[in-house]
């Protein structure tokens, strides 16, 4: 036909580039939505996957740019190893207070307002470790791995104000504040690394590349956790979002302020504690006070309650200047 | 001509093709009539509870996998009554326990069951053995062979049962402190 010899031959092979190209985005986008074809090849170390770092064509190609992105990139099962890698640094640093019926004490305190919270199952679930240190300070790690010190325990005066401070580590937990203290840095770095390791099948170099990153991230969040804390936004909101886990299972909230009064009472100027990590105790206390606005009064804990708290914490409660 | 009418059956299928697959899944209706198939999702925890009713104090009616595929049948605030065919179970799981997400189990890694008791958990990584996550955990605690004691300790105290509360453990908890019952997890 006359019409084809007018195509020229530039023409030609760009039409058959268009067509292979389109042939091409309908594999990758059957791949994508499609389990089963995925296994093609386009994601190399489980596809839409939890099995780690994600990698697919479609993650590789974009840069993440918010932490609301990125939090929806995280699979449960990266956070829970991302997780575990900060829980060990904390673990590096301090020692362990071993006493098990504190340590129980503090498990079924702690379980009971996961429970409660937004995200009562996480990958690995809940675990919570009473650290070995006059610190009054408590961490929580991505995944439900959460810390408490000895000092901070002493610092409550009954199970209410011990359940508003753990209550506090379940909103971090729940609201994957973990995942917001890594630098945007890392995760446009991650992305290039995953096109790389996509492209070569994995090889040992890529998988270094990687372990790098993920090195990096822990860092990040790490020091953050436990030099600087969460910042005062992702803090305020750690206090106010307590206040329901504690209504949901029955605690008297306004504990939760006579805590943050001790804490102050407490305060010791310099020393690597919840005053690095957290805001002033007063703005916090401010805050408490906002979300339990219209909420009835403060109403007495039963003596079973306070009873159990004294016998699993002997030594807890104590005037400040000890 | 033959090659612009190739070009044309090519958009033509392709058209098609992403329209067919760009569909999204949409969330559970309880008035969808019962031929239509269930929207489907995934199971995004370790191990997860089906409980009898919505509510975390509610009894374990069964358990289900990391990975497993259910369908979702009914929702009340965060809680999702699902129904899974394999084995035949259904019940209500949190929200937050679920994604829309696909995961590959494959040949080496499909019994989560068997890995449950091991230290490190085998997930994922089509092809690969074990986990990509896990294997970035192994390079990395080779790397920083200072937190190796950290990490030891650390399986020590996540394994620890006493640090784990029961369903009855929890209520007597609640009861005997004069908490609330019932409800939770909203």
């Amino acid at each position: 036909m006359k019409t084809q010899k007018i195509i020229p031959r530039v023409r030609r092979g760009t039409i058959r580039r268009i067509i292979v190209t389109l042939l091409l985005a309908v594999f990758v986008f059957m791949s994508h939505t499609q389990p089963g074809l995925a296994q093609f090849g386009i994601g190399i170390g489980g596809g839409d996957d939890n099995s780690g770092i994600r990698i697919d064509v479609f993650q590789a190609a974009k840069t993440v740019k918010s932490a609301a992105e990125a939090k929806r990139d995280f699979t449960s099962g990266q956070e829970h190893y991302l997780g575990r890698a900060i829980a060990a640094n904390i673990l590096h640093q301090y020692d362990l207070y071993t006493d098990p019926a504190a340590n129980r004490y503090v498990s079924l305190i702690g379980q009971t307002l996961a429970a409660h919270s937004n995200m009562p199952q996480t990958f690995g679930g809940y675990s919570f470790i009473i650290l070995d240190s006059e610190e009054i300070n408590a961490f929580a790690a991505p995944g439900g791995i959460i810390f408490i010190t000895r000092g901070m325990l002493n610092a409550c005066e009954n199970e209410d104000q011990l359940a508003a401070v753990l209550a506090h580590e379940i909103v971090h937990v729940q609201s994957r504040h973990g995942i917001e203290l890594i630098k945007e840095s890392r995760w446009k770095k991650f992305g290039t690394n995953a096109v790389f390791l996509a492209a070569s099948g994995m090889a040992g170099g890529d998988v270094a590349a990687a372990v790098g990153v993920f090195g990096d991230m822990v860092n990040d969040a790490a020091n953050k956790i436990m030099t600087r804390g969460y910042g005062k936004k992702l803090e305020k909101q750690a206090d106010a979002d307590a206040v329901t886990i504690l209504i949901r299972v029955g605690y008297e909230p306004h504990e939760a302020i006579k805590v943050l009064e001790n804490m102050q009472d407490r305060f010791v100027r310099g020393r690597k504690d919840f005053a690095k990590t957290h805001p002033k105790p007063r703005d916090r206390i401010k805050t408490v006070k906002k979300t339990l606005k219209g909420m009835p009064d403060a109403s007495p804990i039963p003596t079973t309650r306070m009873d159990r708290f004294g016998s699993a914490l002997p030594g807890a409660g104590q005037a400040v200047n000890q | 001509m033959k090659r612009l009418h190739v070009l044309w059956i090519t958009l033509a299928t392709t058209g098609l093709v992403v329209s067919v697959y760009a569909k999204k899944p949409d969330e559970a209706k309880p008035t969808e009539p019962a031929e239509v198939a269930l929207p489907q999702v995934s199971v995004q925890v370790h191990r997860a509870a089906l409980r009898q009713s919505p509510g975390f104090l509610s009894e374990v009616a069964a358990t289900l996998s990391y990975g497993d595929r259910i369908g979702i049948a009914e929702k009340q605030e965060d809680w999702r009554r699902v129904e899974a065919k394999e084995p035949s179970v259904s019940g209500w799981m949190h929200a937050s326990a679920l994604t829309l997400r696909t995961f590959d189990l494959t040949a080496g890694e499909t019994d989560v069951e068997k890995t449950a008791s091991k230290q490190e958990m085998t997930l994922g990584g089509r092809g690969h053995g074990r986990g990509f996550s896990e294997q970035i955990e192994t390079e990395f605690r080779t790397e920083n062979e200072e937190l190796e004691d950290a990490y030891k300790l650390l399986d020590q105290l996540t394994q620890d049962p006493r640090r784990q509360v029961s369903r009855t453990e929890m209520l007597r908890f609640m009861r005997e402190g004069g908490l609330a019952k019932g409800g939770g997890g909203s």
